[in-house]
């Protein structure tokens, strides 16, 4: 179990990677299928990344708009 | 249907909502008075689409069906499919008659154009550039890091590259 989304990306991308070399290996459409999914979910993590640090970035309070 | 008297003409002339004109008396030659006649007046055939000609205080007026239909009913008439639209400037087609005409001649063009069809999407091919990757992932260009960019670069890659050993499309490819 991934504790972190790094860890996660990292797995995902590693099934995709093997799920690439089986489709080079047996070109069989399911593996290509598994290895485009992987890599898409790998991309969505970096994506929900992205929008986290967007959310939680830097200034964290603005004096001006405080009550 | 629905006829109403166009505006300026003293109730002589009315336009049907299909856009049919009639007239509905005329003035003597020497315009002292008036006798009934209620007879369907014809397009201009010397003149391009459907433009009608008729007399307003001695002085011959031309005016498309369009314009007269917009004046007293407020659409137009479609010239290809004969429905009714209200248009934002002035247009003989409807928005689904401009846009299958758009998609007819963009096909027509393909079809006389094959070497310029090739080189299109040949060059599609070769670049992916950060702005596409960001427009696909709905992001900023600055905040597709590198990283990301080679990743999804890649990805693209490889789907064409399943795509075309298959013989199928991306997103039939997607679909699977």
């Amino acid at each position: 179990m991934a504790k972190k989304i790094k860890d996660l990306r990292k797995e995902l991308i590693s099934i995709g990677d093997s799920a690439k070399d089986n489709y080079e290996n047996t070109k069989s459409l399911n593996a290509a299928k598994i290895a485009v999914q992987a890599y898409s979910n790998a991309t969505k993590t970096a994506i929900a990344q992205i929008r986290y640090k967007e959310l939680t970035g830097n200034p964290t309070k603005i004096n001006f708009l405080e009550d | 249907m629905k006829s109403k008297f166009i505006k300026g003409t003293n109730e002589q002339y009315s336009i049907r909502e299909d856009g049919i004109m009639t007239i509905h008396y005329k003035y003597t030659k020497n315009y002292t008075s008036t006798y009934n006649i209620n007879r369907i007046i014809k397009p201009n055939k010397n003149k391009p689409g459907i433009i009608y000609e008729f007399v307003i205080n001695r002085k011959r007026i031309n005016k498309s069906m369009n314009t007269l239909l917009m004046d007293t009913f407020g659409y137009h008439i479609c010239n290809k499919c004969t429905s009714k639209f209200i248009p934002n400037k002035s247009s003989r087609k409807c928005d689904e008659c401009k846009r299958q005409t758009l998609c007819d001649n963009v096909k027509r063009y393909n079809k006389n154009h094959p070497n310029h069809v090739k080189s299109v999407t040949k060059f599609k091919v070769d670049t992916i550039t950060k702005s596409y990757v960001a427009h696909i992932l709905g992001l900023k260009i600055h905040q597709v890091t590198d990283e990301l960019y080679t990743h999804h670069r890649n990805i693209l890659l490889f789907k064409r590259n399943v795509a075309k050993e298959h013989n199928i499309s991306i997103f039939k490819l997607n679909k699977l």
